[in-house]
């Protein structure tokens, strides 16, 4: 985990995980993630073992959920596809 | 002749749990240095070394038994509960836990949360038969007051998992709790996540649990615990707890900006608001609801076979199980479970095959077991 990331360059998920000590994460807004990937999926920020304490002091598997990602849910025209997806219909058998 | 054991190094605070829990299971010594050296308020481990600030730890066997802890008010019971059911299956006799104190909070994971959605995933590595959490009792923050029995029986070997099938949603079952307040707190919670979560699907099934006298803990409070059931048997959970703030503060505190901000005024107070993942700021009960909704919502949209709480548990149980292949889908990988995977092999030389999934925005994990023992349980 010494290897440090170089963002000029993209990097697969494996090499991040094991050879980079960044961190994918999960507000790609924030001007504090760099881009590895162009899909949203490897969005990383380099965690410092003491000084991100958000992370660090609290060791906790849970994640914080931004306000920004659960308003996606109060979209009405939102509610049929995302049912859709992920939801059984409910003649649908069990 | 004296044989001499490696001895792991790490350094500073971070995931202290789960490096002791490696080390446990591996049975490789640790030594973990510079323990918050540069943290004025939260200084190392005081009592564990001179300094406080390092710590040397030699496992040996898991014993088990009949064990009763009183966990202090700084963390919920879950954040020492996790680590022992990883720990339980391999113990030399079966486990019977109890532990006393924070039941429900926004930090760690509540013990509704291990007892519906951890514990049923045991089961699918061959931890079954007898594997029970009770609780007593709650107890909300800040006073606890709660408590909780866990036992577990042992296994000699864990089964293997190959789970990539995340299915659809089938039912969303939920358990709102309330301790000290009106009955009617719960009642709302329920409304408002169930005004949400029926848009999806009809099946939503939300208990009320109302505690009242002696199991009712020493503070008032309520919580939320939702967990969505696939047609292949993936649980997808979420949870939020009410916070209370102290009085003192609240006279202080900006009353326009409570319903703007998630400031959690008792956090601030004792200088931690910087440091919690998880803050929330609930004026209602109906907000607390509908939080929580969303945020199964959000879990589910991020598909998977695990939900972000149990991926290290679902990747530890792979890394132990037989020399077979192994294979999970998460939506995400957390923070968490990247440390842990690094960790993983760290301590057993595991690397997991990481193959993302643009289609369905997932990322799909497979590893071989190393085939790990429980020497002490015997075959009959």
């Amino acid at each position: 985990a010494e290897k440090r990331f170089n963002s000029t360059k993209r990097v697969n998920l494996m090499d991040l995980v094991y050879n980079t000590d960044y961190m994918p994460y999960d507000n790609p807004e924030s001007e504090e993630y760099e881009d590895v990937d162009d899909s949203d999926l490897f969005k990383v920020k380099k965690v410092d073992n003491h000084k991100i304490k958000s992370l660090a002091f609290v060791d906790t598997c849970k994640v914080e959920v931004p306000d920004e990602l659960l308003a996606e849910w109060e979209d009405e025209d939102t509610l049929d596809e995302l049912a859709s997806r992920f939801f059984i219909k409910g003649t649908e058998e069990k | 002749m004296v044989v001499k054991k490696e001895l792991l190094k790490f350094q500073g605070h971070n995931h202290f749990r789960q490096r002791l829990v490696l080390a446990t299971l591996s049975g490789k010594s640790i030594r973990i240095q510079n323990i918050r050296t540069d943290d004025q308020e939260h200084t190392g481990l005081t009592e564990i070394s001179y300094t406080g600030t390092s710590l040397t730890y030699h496992p040996g066997v898991i014993s088990g038994g009949a064990i009763n802890h009183d966990c202090p008010k700084t963390r919920a019971i879950g954040y020492f509960l996790e680590p022992l059911v990883a720990l339980a299956p391999f113990c030399k006799t079966p486990l019977s836990l109890t532990l006393n104190g924070i039941t429900n909070d926004n930090i760690d994971v509540s013990v509704d949360s291990i007892r519906t959605v951890l514990l049923p995933q045991l089961q699918r590595f061959g931890v079954s038969d007898g594997i029970e959490l009770k609780i007593n009792k709650r107890g909300a923050v800040p006073n606890g007051g709660g408590q909780v029995t866990f036992t577990c029986p042992i296994v000699k070997q864990l089964k293997p998992v190959q789970f990539t099938d995340s299915g659809l949603i089938k039912r969303i079952r939920g358990i709102a709790y309330c301790t000290r307040m009106s009955p009617q707190m719960a009642n709302r919670v329920v409304e408002s996540a169930r005004g949400i979560l029926t848009r999806y699907i009809p099946d939503v099934y939300i208990y009320t649990d109302v505690y009242k006298g002696n199991e009712s803990g020493a503070s008032p409070g309520y919580a939320l615990s939702l967990v969505a059931e696939s047609t292949t048997d993936a649980l997808i959970s979420t949870e939020c707890a009410y916070q209370p703030r102290k009085k003192a503060k609240l006279q202080e505190f900006d009353q326009s900006k409570m319903f703007q901000e998630s400031v959690n005024p008792v956090a601030e107070e004792e200088g931690l608001s910087s440091m919690l993942a998880n803050d929330y700021n609930f004026p209602t009960p109906e907000d607390l609801g509908v939080r929580t909704a969303r945020q199964l919502l959000t879990e589910i949209k991020k598909g998977g076979t695990v939900d972000t709480i149990s991926q290290w548990l679902n990747l530890l149980f792979i890394t132990l199980g037989p020399e077979d292949v192994g294979k999970i889908r998460v939506g995400a990988l957390s923070p968490f479970t990247i440390q842990y995977l690094r960790d993983l092999k760290t301590f057993f030389g595991t690397t997991f095959k990481l193959n993302p999934d643009k289609e369905t925005r997932t990322v799909v994990l497979t590893s071989v077991g190393v085939g790990f023992t429980n020497i002490n349980k015997k075959v009959t």
